[in-house]
């Protein structure tokens, strides 16, 4: 019987483990997304600094995790999320300001974090 | 992960359910729940062995799972009879009586064939010495004769005989296992009484030597050693 419990209970802990890593996964991509939002807004106000400043930000956010996210996502993933990081922040700080192209990016960097979340969540187009 | 956790559970239900529809002679020696654990897990293993870019992580998760799973069916199957036969089915007469159940083949899919040639593994050439034949849960074939056409045991002679138990090896291919000489209570001096009565000098000339419990050795020389 023990056997049973110590089974069920592994499953259990896994199954709670991987709820959290949901969690704080949507936590952390949440405050990403919140910031390149703003980064957008800023720069369609012209703050180009102010953008940068954000995605700087977000991407010292992302570094802070990219080990956790190393050994729970497939490495394609994070890698296209980091490439797409530097290409925003190439569009911020370089010296001719393209703002469609940075929107584009930007767009497509948001989509990606998006994703990344959607993949880990327990739904039925996910199981399937 | 947690796509990885349900999605394991899932196919590792499917593929058990699968495999015990396929029939128990599809199985071999390996009840359903083993087998689809052996086919899953060298594949998972494989996985993130060959991809770098998978986390191992997401190979070490369902393997964790399937290990689990396998522990709670098992514990089941030891503690519901109903649940036992719901996985892993039931033993399924396929000869009685000398005669074949035509039936229990087609429901079990195994052909007359095939029945056959098991039989004749088995060292049954026909069936009319058959009382019953079964297919057991784990794919194999258990065939019990007429009373009559069993082998005439010692007891029904009436013939008295001495248990001669289980052989241990003290030799193995030159190698002499001293703690099987030692648990056993024997000296090296009889160790070399007994080689000597085979006609060799030293344990590195024996293959094979053995002892049982009254004592009774068996010896291989080694090639080397024979000629």
């Amino acid at each position: 019987m023990k056997r049973l419990y110590l089974s069920i209970g592994l499953i259990a802990l896994l199954a709670a483990l991987s709820g959290l890593h949901t969690w704080q996964l949507n936590r952390v991509i949440s405050q990403l997304t919140d910031q390149l939002t703003q980064a957008q807004e800023l720069v369609e106000r012209e703050d180009w600094e102010g953008a940068a400043r954000l995605t700087h930000q977000a991407k010292d956010r992302w570094m802070e995790c990219e080990g956790y996210l190393h050994i729970t996502l497939r490495h394609a993933d994070t890698d296209a999320i980091q490439i797409s990081m530097d290409e925003a922040l190439a569009f911020l700080e370089g010296g001719e300001k393209q703002p469609a192209e940075y929107a584009a990016v930007n767009a497509r960097l948001l989509t990606q974090l998006g994703l990344l979340v959607e993949a880990e969540l327990p739904t039925l187009t996910n199981l399937l | 992960m947690f796509v990885v956790l349900i999605r394991t559970v899932v196919l590792y239900l499917f593929i058990v359910v699968g495999i015990r529809l396929l029939g128990k002679h599809q199985i071999g020696q390996l009840e359903p729940s083993e087998l689809v654990l052996t086919l899953i897990i060298a594949d998972l293993a494989s996985v993130p062995m060959q991809d770098n870019g998978i986390p191992l992580l997401w190979g070490l998760i369902p393997i964790v799972v399937l290990l689990a799973l396998s522990t709670i069916i098992s514990v089941l199957c030891t503690r519901s009879i109903r649940f036992r036969a719901l996985l892993c089915g039931r033993p399924s007469i396929v000869v009685e009586n000398g005669q074949v159940l035509e039936a229990e083949l087609k429901k079990n899919r195994l052909t007359l064939d095939e029945l056959m040639e098991e039989l004749r593994i088995q060292g049954y050439a026909d069936f009319k010495s058959i009382k019953f034949a079964l297919l057991e849960t784990n794919g194999q074939l258990s065939v019990l004769p007429f009373a009559a056409e069993k082998p005439v045991t010692a007891a029904q002679m009436g013939v008295s005989t001495q248990e001669t138990g289980l052989p241990v090896v003290l030799v193995s291919d030159g190698h002499l296992l001293e703690h099987n000489l030692k648990g056993l209570g024997y000296e090296p001096v009889w160790l070399e009484k007994q080689l000597a009565s085979h006609g060799l000098h030293s344990y590195r000339q024996a293959f094979l030597l053995t002892v049982d419990e009254v004592g009774t050795t068996y010896c291989i020389p080694k090639k080397e050693a024979a000629k």
